[in-house]
């Protein structure tokens, strides 16, 4: 299994009261599915993500990564694992705007270490003819498309070989054709690497494309469908 | 690691070059605070240096040493208080000398003591009536006649100044008696007196007119008690401008050429002095100037200091030239005088020139002058009134210090002299008194009577202090005369460098050990049980001394306020573009960078604007001090021109200063960086999911 929750609640503070994003959620994901969290704004489809991320731990219940439970873990263990084990993708895409595409995607593995200039380069160039922008590494992110931009955060987000790539609406400041271009980038590199991808959307055209639907309302998993 | 920094430099500098704003302010700050810190430092380091130059080549030494039963501290430049300082004494120099002498550091040790005296400067009708008395001795009738015709057009002055003072005087009785006296002076029959009873003529002058001019206030003349020769060679500075030093077992004085242009000099011409150095030297204008504007409009009431002087020839002489200078319609010579000391900014460079040219060689300029013997008296440590007579060998000034009055706050008299005024004997007086003391068998002579019977009352006058007034005015020129045998007195010059002196100057073979070999030295004089004080140049110059330290606490603490001020600035700045970062830094966070990572990144941003700019800043400090290194700062006074070391200051910079205080700023920055830069390790990876609108 790649991602498992069991009995995962999840309380946020508003104000003097408390909100419950999540209520009791069980969801098993396995290793190389292609699955959406599908549902309207509110329904705690990033609360979610964030908890299978490493960027925020249940109030009850209990999530584990990989096999590893994360709900105990430091800030420090939580970064290792979202380096080493995921993969992120944003909705507004989050390159470092002072940075050119090449030294984006070189981020992760600095930050990893551990590689030489000439192995970061060669797994860099391999990432970026996939995404097809192997003829843009030098240019700064604010020079190109949204699409590509994207296709910078997608590289990004693979180069570090992650077991899961999570996603968070990455259509979602897209136009639609581009969106599902996106898409079929990511289900091509899913099917190809066997990569585990979970992305967040409401999009209907965008939804068509997964393998599996798990649809929230609520904080409540209303149905979960395999294609 | 090297790559991550490699990421973190390349990171902080695209940063800087995206968040202009803050860039340029947090770099435009730590620039101007490393400038002016650099700047700040290296001037009052500069000054420091010239000051203490100033301080240690005029009299100070690098060390002094006195007793340490002193009441007061030793204060060379001194105190800030009137009154004179309780000293101690040392009372066998010479022991004292060759202890200091044994510590292989010093090279000499200079006898002082200093002290306040009076010079009493008579008035305007005494001086008249001084020379009307010599004239009348030497008889000449011609040189009578005209001096008489002076001293009446004086009179008249006195007089009508007297009848206007009636009109304000609340005892006007009395001045119609005043006037009385001169309508008596100025009438015929009082001068037909002078062939039959010129004393009495005299006498009349001398006790109720001259005191209607008004007595002149008594000059207070700081003298220094020293080996003149030894003084002369150990300190560098020292330069006789005008006669000759005290030639060794001489007695006498060496005044500061600078009391003697500013204090002793003929007053009038004081004045002219005064404004040709703003007019001429500093370009002021008189009428814009308030202190210029205050010495022109008190010339023209100086009129007497100078008529007084001209007298029969010379008289009619200048009235005339003056006429015709002046083209004016008066004849007489005290309406044009005051014409002509009527002075402003269109006329005063052709005035001054007149003044020094034509009527200048016609009076007197200085009262004394080198080769005259004046009287100095000051008040005994029992308290008695103690004239010595001394020859004034010659001026002196301290090379660089010519215009500063503290440089040349002193007068300089032999020791044997001082300790003659300190009244204390010399070796020669106590001989004499051991052998009149055995002569009349009497064991204990009461300390106000021991001169009497040694020299007889005329030699040297004491009174007791509460007859001060009576003595008040210089001595007449008959007093003087009786003087000078005890003026030429010769002494033995080993009397210099032993007996009584109040304080002495250590000089310093290595000035950098001085604070090792004062603490040597008080060690040393403690175990040979001498209780003796030994202070830096900086204790001894008194409240001058501090004021470098005073002014680099201000100018630290302006600083420190400064900088405080401008790291909040910094420390908000950073704070607001960590706001806006929230998204990029909890993207980071999200792909895997570790909180230290994002502190790391806010520091390694700080430090590449901050040392960037501190050093900028510190270059431009060096190079702007390097500047003014070599044209130089006009000192704006001439108490300045003493910390200056003279009339400008050539500041220059210390490499230990320009390289530590950036680095200091820079870290200060650093510091001011790590709140923001806490909070901002914070923020949650969650933070990158949160979308801008």
């Amino acid at each position: 299994m790649s991602v498992v929750l069991k009995g995962v609640f999840k309380d946020y503070p508003l104000g003097a009261s408390m909100v419950r994003a999540l209520h009791g959620i069980d969801l098993e994901i396995e290793k190389g599915e292609f699955t959406t969290i599908a549902g309207p704004s509110g329904c705690g489809k990033s609360t979610l993500l964030n908890l299978i991320g490493c960027m925020d731990v249940a109030t009850t219940g209990t999530v584990s990564i990989e096999g590893k439970i994360t709900n105990s873990l430091t800030d420090k263990e939580q970064t290792n694992l979202r380096l080493n084990t995921l993969g992120f993708i944003f909705q507004s895409f989050n390159l470092v705007p002072v940075l050119s595409v090449y030294q984006n995607v070189e981020l992760p593995l600095l930050l990893k270490g551990g590689m030489t200039a000439g192995e970061r380069s060669k797994r860099i160039s391999e990432l970026l003819e996939q995404v097809g922008l192997a003829n843009k590494a030098n240019n700064r992110s604010h020079e190109l498309s949204g699409g590509q931009r994207q296709r910078v955060a997608i590289a990004r987000a693979l180069v570090t070989d992650p077991k899961i790539v999570l996603a968070d609406e990455p259509t979602a400041n897209l136009d639609s054709e581009t969106g599902q271009n996106i898409i079929e980038l990511m289900r091509t590199l899913n099917s190809k690497q066997k990569t585990t991808f979970i992305f967040s959307s409401h999009d209907p055209k965008v939804i068509e494309h997964a393998r599996r639907i798990v649809r929230l309302q609520d904080g409540r998993v209303i149905e979960d469908v395999r294609k | 690691m090297f790559e991550e920094l490699k990421v973190l430099l390349l990171v902080a500098i695209r940063n800087l070059a995206l968040h202009k704003v803050k860039t340029l302010v947090v770099g435009g700050i730590l620039l101007v605070g490393s400038f002016l810190v650099v700047f700040g430092l290296s001037l009052l380091g500069s000054v420091e240096s010239t000051m203490s130059q100033s301080i240690i080549g005029s009299v100070a030494g690098h060390l002094q040493v006195y007793s340490s039963d002193a009441r007061d501290d030793l204060a060379l430049f001194g105190s800030g208080f009137f009154g004179r300082d309780d000293l101690g004494e040392i009372n066998k120099f010479e022991d004292v000398k060759a202890e200091i002498l044994k510590n292989e550091n010093v090279s000499d040790v200079v006898p002082l003591g200093f002290e306040n005296a009076l010079l009493g400067r008579g008035n305007l009708l005494d001086d008249l009536f001084e020379r009307f008395r010599s004239t009348v001795k030497a008889g000449a009738e011609n040189d009578i006649a005209s001096m008489i015709e002076t001293i009446k057009a004086n009179l008249r002055t006195v007089r009508s100044d007297l009848e206007n003072e009636i009109k304000i005087s609340g005892i006007p009785d009395d001045i119609r008696k005043q006037i009385a006296d001169v309508e008596q002076a100025l009438s015929d029959d009082f001068w037909l007196n002078l062939k039959r009873d010129p004393e009495a003529v005299l006498i009349f002058l001398e006790s109720k007119i001259a005191p209607l001019s008004g007595e002149k206030e008594p000059l207070y003349l700081r003298y220094m008690g020293t080996n003149p020769a030894q003084f002369a060679e150990v300190f560098k500075k020292f330069k006789i401008v005008d006669g000759e030093n005290i030639p060794a077992g001489d007695r006498g004085i060496l005044l500061s050429q600078r009391i003697y242009e500013t204090q002793i000099k003929n007053i009038v011409a004081r004045g002219f002095d005064n404004l040709r150095k703003g007019v001429i030297e500093q370009r002021k204008k008189i009428a814009e100037d308030i202190s210029l504007k205050t010495i022109a409009s008190d010339l023209p009431k100086q009129y007497l200091e100078v008529v007084v002087y001209l007298s029969g020839d010379k008289r009619s002489e200048i009235s005339a030239q003056l006429k015709d200078f002046l083209k004016a319609d008066e004849n007489e010579l005290e309406p044009l005088m005051k014409k002509f000391l009527t002075v402003d900014d269109s006329n005063f460079e052709e005035r001054f020139s007149y003044f020094y040219k034509t009527i200048a060689p016609s009076i007197r300029l200085y009262p004394f002058k080198v080769g005259d013997t004046i009287n100095l008296r000051s008040y005994t440590r029992s308290g008695f009134l103690k004239t010595v007579p001394l020859k004034i060998h010659g001026l002196y000034q301290f090379s660089g210090l010519e215009s500063s009055d503290l440089a040349g706050a002193f007068n300089f008299v032999d020791m044997v002299s001082y300790r003659e005024l300190y009244g204390r004997m010399s070796s020669e007086g106590q001989k004499e008194l051991e052998e009149l003391r055995n002569e009349v068998s009497v064991k204990a002579v009461e300390a106000g009577s021991i001169e009497d019977s040694l020299f007889g009352g005329d030699v040297t006058i004491e009174t007791r202090s509460d007859d001060k007034a009576k003595t008040a005015g210089l001595p007449s020129e008959n007093t003087v005369l009786e003087f000078k045998r005890a003026a030429t007195e010769k002494y033995d010059t080993a009397e210099l460098n032993s007996g009584l002196v109040i304080n002495a100057a250590i000089l310093l073979k290595n000035p950098r050990r001085l604070n090792s070999t004062r603490i040597e030295l008080e060690k040393q004089l403690a175990d040979a049980s001498m209780k003796l004080k030994v202070v830096d140049w900086k204790q001894a110059s008194g409240t001058l001394g501090q004021l470098v330290s005073v002014i680099r606490a201000v100018l630290l603490i302006a600083v420190g306020i400064i900088l405080i001020v401008a790291m909040a600035i910094i420390n908000n700045a950073i704070m607001m573009t960590t706001l806006e970062r929230t998204r990029e830094i909890g993207t980071l966070r999200a792909i895997g960078a570790q909180r230290n990572f994002i502190l790391k990144m806010f520091f390694v941003e700080t430090l590449t604007i901050g040392l960037l700019a501190t050093f900028l800043g510190a270059v431009l400090a060096v190079i702007f001090v390097s500047i003014l290194g070599t044209r130089g700062i006009a000192s704006p006074s001439d108490f300045v021109s003493f910390l200056f070391g003279g009339p400008r200051l050539y500041p220059t910079f210390s490499t230990t200063i320009a390289v530590v205080a950036p680095i200091v700023v820079a870290a200060l920055a650093l510091v001011f960086t790590l709140y923001p830069a806490f909070m901002a390790s914070r923020i949650s990876p969650a933070a990158a999911m949160q979308d801008r609108e």
